[in-house]
């Protein structure tokens, strides 16, 4: 049996383990999962985590959930469904959620095994997260004159010929 | 020979912008969100906050696409969020769970572009060859190699 039809009959396990709708688990059958990379894994556990999330009040019951999904992810051995799993289940939290979901993946053995793919991921992602969260105002300032801006305008070819059809800006 | 050469030359004219350039979700989030949305950005927004932007209107970028370098962007992914950013514009945006949707009327957002006359492929080589020159001061700094 492949390593990926295992790894994903141990997320759907864990999902009808935290009790989740029958219609929810049904819809997330093996073979739907088999073999679609890492983004179908990383899905498939932010939906498990979501559902977990959604289907108890007793917030270390999801956290054992992640704890148990992270383990599957590093007995798999596959590092780009391991970092996919991360993703996922920190994502289904959201900013709430943060902290538990960073100790349940600290509490797993993925932390002992790649601490520095785990480490820095997760700072990764919680960054955007929280940036997500706080993003709460459409204007950021700035204005309309802003200068010439980095050559950032994927209508600025970088040069200054204001004669070139393009938005001339600051060569890069 | 000759012919050999000249054959090897055409093809690096041709496909060499794609083949050098890295075209990473990070850079486009930053490119666009400083580019086209530079009145609402601040130029000195990082990577985290151009995302955050972007996906709070609609133009949505995954984190799972965002937190893997090695991922490319695709044409219909560079269609996609240049799509988005003009039906914003126009004011036209149907956002539906928090990404901009594709009009019924064109097939891919690479089909919404051409029909639109948004001039997606200048756009899209302009990416390429500003990728050519590496990633993003900003996406640098946010992975930590800046």
């Amino acid at each position: 049996m492949r390593k990926s039809i295992v790894y994903s009959t141990v997320v759907i396990f864990l999902l009808s383990w935290m009790s989740v709708s029958t219609v929810l688990a049904q819809s997330l059958m093996p073979a739907t999962i088999a073999d679609q990379g890492s983004d179908k894994v990383g899905q498939e556990v932010k939906a498990a985590v979501e559902a977990g999330y959604r289907s108890t009040k007793n917030k270390n019951d999801v956290k054992k959930q992640i704890t148990d999904i992270m383990n599957e992810a590093v007995k798999n051995g596959n590092v780009e469904n391991l970092k996919a799993t991360i993703i996922g289940a920190m994502e289904a939290g959201g900013a709430d959620n943060l902290d538990l979901c960073i100790a349940a993946i600290n509490d797993s053995q993925a932390d002992e095994t790649y601490p520095d793919i785990v480490k820095n991921l997760m700072a990764s992602v919680k960054a955007m997260i929280l940036a997500n969260k706080g993003s709460g105002k459409k204007d950021q300032g700035g204005g309309k004159d802003q200068g010439g801006g980095a050559g950032h305008n994927l209508l600025d070819d970088g040069g200054t010929n204001i004669d070139d059809g393009d938005l001339p800006g600051t060569p890069t | 020979m000759k012919f050999s050469i000249y054959f090897v030359a055409a093809l690096s004219l041709i496909f060499g912008v794609s083949v050098q350039a890295n075209p990473t979700f990070a850079d486009l989030a930053v490119l666009l969100a400083k580019g086209q949305f530079k009145e609402h950005v601040s130029v000195d927004a990082s990577l985290e906050e151009c995302v955050a932007f972007l996906n709070q209107q609609g133009v949505c970028f995954s984190l799972f696409d965002l937190m893997d370098p090695a991922r490319r962007v695709t044409k219909e992914d560079f269609s996609r969020v240049i799509g988005q950013s003009r039906l914003l514009f126009l004011g036209e945006a149907d956002v539906v769970d928090g990404c901009i949707k594709k009009p019924a009327v064109a097939i891919t957002w690479v089909d919404y572009c051409l029909l639109n006359d948004v001039g997606f492929s200048e756009l899209w080589v302009r990416f390429l060859r500003r990728m050519e020159k590496g990633s993003l001061l900003e996406v640098d700094q946010f992975f930590g190699g800046g």
